[in-house]
């Protein structure tokens, strides 16, 4: 063993000496404590630079980027490669991945194009539509729904209907009543649909008074308020069964309506985003959509890979 | 077979048992394509070995160096989609090139690996600290640990690596 071969018992002091600095809470006296350390023995400096576990390894990748792409990989994928090797069912599970408060850990949460649908304990049921996350409590006391994500169908049950009915999300909260309703999160506001009954809408906290959106209507809320109220627009719905319905809509709208339904990049060309098209698309397969566009329109869609797609005109 | 000189000997194995393994990638892959790659990257890896002497059951060693590919075949193909996913949040998203999607993933692959054993919150912790220069208390917050859990998880993470590197 040569000089500077950390031994066990310096490895566990170097890392002692690496948790403590990179805690963001460390004093000036302890960086120069650890700098003594690291001068004491070329072992000390040896299992120091070793512990530095990320130099020289991310080569042209940004840190946050790497990050990001190291902790939001599907475990899934990797797990379902492993059980086939394994020659057993997968044990797929929700693999609780990421992190508490984002929607990763969720109660129930929909891959991009899965949808979803729950029985409710009150004889109700919901209906998640891709890439939504939810938190389900139900008690004595109260039916609560924490919408983090996504889109979420409603049918209210009547067992125990004289506990509220909550739906809470980002953006203010809804209390169904006796009810179908659907809402979808977008990233400044919210739209509420109602199919059947009533809703009660607050915008941000509680404080702020409620406006009752009623059968036929949907309304977009933000955090400060509710927008006006419209005629409930059935289109929008129809991804429960599975099809996007649209309606002389730009290319650029429905290419992000269609991202919704799919893993990766979906972009439009600038040259071709203002098209007009009408049309009903199968969100299982939002590839094939893609690929029949071209046969109404002068666009054709090149892949880079499965995961980055561009319309381009044709 | 020991007599042979190694290339002969990798040679002789992919004679016999190629069209084998093809099939058994197959089975895992549902991909033919996929299937005849990693079948012809499993020879290359043997290649680089030092040594075959002494093989006796040539198909399960096969297998076991095939299995390792095939988990990194998946271990690729959902890092790349986590990759673009973080691309496609930037404000000007742009196409990566071909060779830069290689290097990338390249480099995720061999971390992804580093990290291979450590539970999902502990790996998280610690990217969150050692990528993204988050401070315990922010990724207790985040996290939604407790200041003590997230020096508990640094210390096994650094731990870990510190083996899968160097023991």
């Amino acid at each position: 063993m040569s000089a500077s071969e950390p031994t066990e018992q310096v490895v566990a002091q170097a890392i002692g000496w690496r948790v403590r600095l990179a805690s963001g809470l460390a004093q000036v006296e302890e960086l120069e404590a650890c700098q003594r350390w690291r001068g004491l023995h070329p072992s000390h400096e040896q299992a120091w630079q070793r512990l530095a576990v990320f130099d020289g390894r991310l080569g042209a990748v940004p840190p946050p980027q790497a990050s990001q792409a190291l902790r939001y990989r599907d475990r899934r994928t990797v797990l379902k490669g492993l059980a086939l090797l394994l020659g057993g069912s997968a044990v797929v599970g929700s693999a609780s991945l990421g992190m508490r408060g984002s929607p990763w850990l969720a109660g129930q949460r929909t891959a991009m194009g899965e949808r979803r649908r729950l029985q409710l304990p009150d004889g109700g049921w919901l209906q998640m539509n891709s890439g939504s996350a939810l938190d389900l409590a139900f008690d004595s006391q109260q039916r609560r729904i924490n919408l983090l994500a996504g889109e979420v169908m409603i049918q209210t049950g009547k067992q125990g209907a004289e506990r509220p009915f909550w739906v809470e999300t980002p953006l203010g909260t809804l209390q169904a009543l006796g009810t179908g309703f659907s809402v979808r999160l977008n990233d400044e506001s919210a739209l509420l649909a109602v199919e059947e009954g009533a809703v009660a809408v607050r915008p941000g906290t509680l404080l702020q008074s409620a406006a009752v959106i009623r059968a036929g209507e949907q309304v977009r809320f933000n955090r400060q308020r509710v927008f006006a109220t419209q005629p409930l627009d059935r289109d929008a719905l129809a991804w429960r069964d599975g099809y996007l319905v649209v309606r002389q809509w730009p290319l650029a709208r429905l290419c992000a309506e269609l991202g919704r339904y799919r893993n990766g990049v979906l972009r439009c060309d600038p040259a071709v985003a203002d098209l007009l098209i009408s049309g009903v698309f199968p969100l299982d397969e939002p590839d094939r959509a893609l690929a029949a566009l071209g046969r109404t329109l002068p666009v054709r869609t090149r892949y880079l890979t499965r995961w980055w797609v561009t319309l381009e005109p044709a | 077979m020991s007599s042979l000189p190694h290339n002969a000997q990798v040679g002789e194995l992919y004679r016999g048992h190629h069209s084998w393994l093809r099939g058994w990638l197959f089975k895992r892959l549902e991909c033919q394509h996929q299937a005849a790659d990693l079948a012809q990257d499993t020879f290359l890896r043997l290649l680089g070995r030092d040594t075959l002497n002494g093989l006796r059951e040539p198909r399960a060693f096969l297998a076991t160096v095939a299995k390792g590919l095939v988990v990194d075949h998946y271990r690729r193909l959902s890092l790349e989609r986590a990759w673009l996913d973080s691309l496609a949040a930037l404000p000007e998203p742009e196409a990566p090139s071909a060779e830069a999607r290689v290097l990338v993933l390249e480099t995720l692959v061999e971390i992804d690996r580093m990290l291979d054993g450590l539970k999902p919150k502990v790996r998280s912790a610690f990217l969150l600290s050692q990528l993204d220069g988050l401070t315990y208390p922010q990724i207790a917050e985040q996290l939604g640990l407790s200041l003590s859990s997230v020096q508990q998880y640094m210390t096994q993470a650094f731990g870990h690596c510190y083996r899968v590197l160097y023991s």
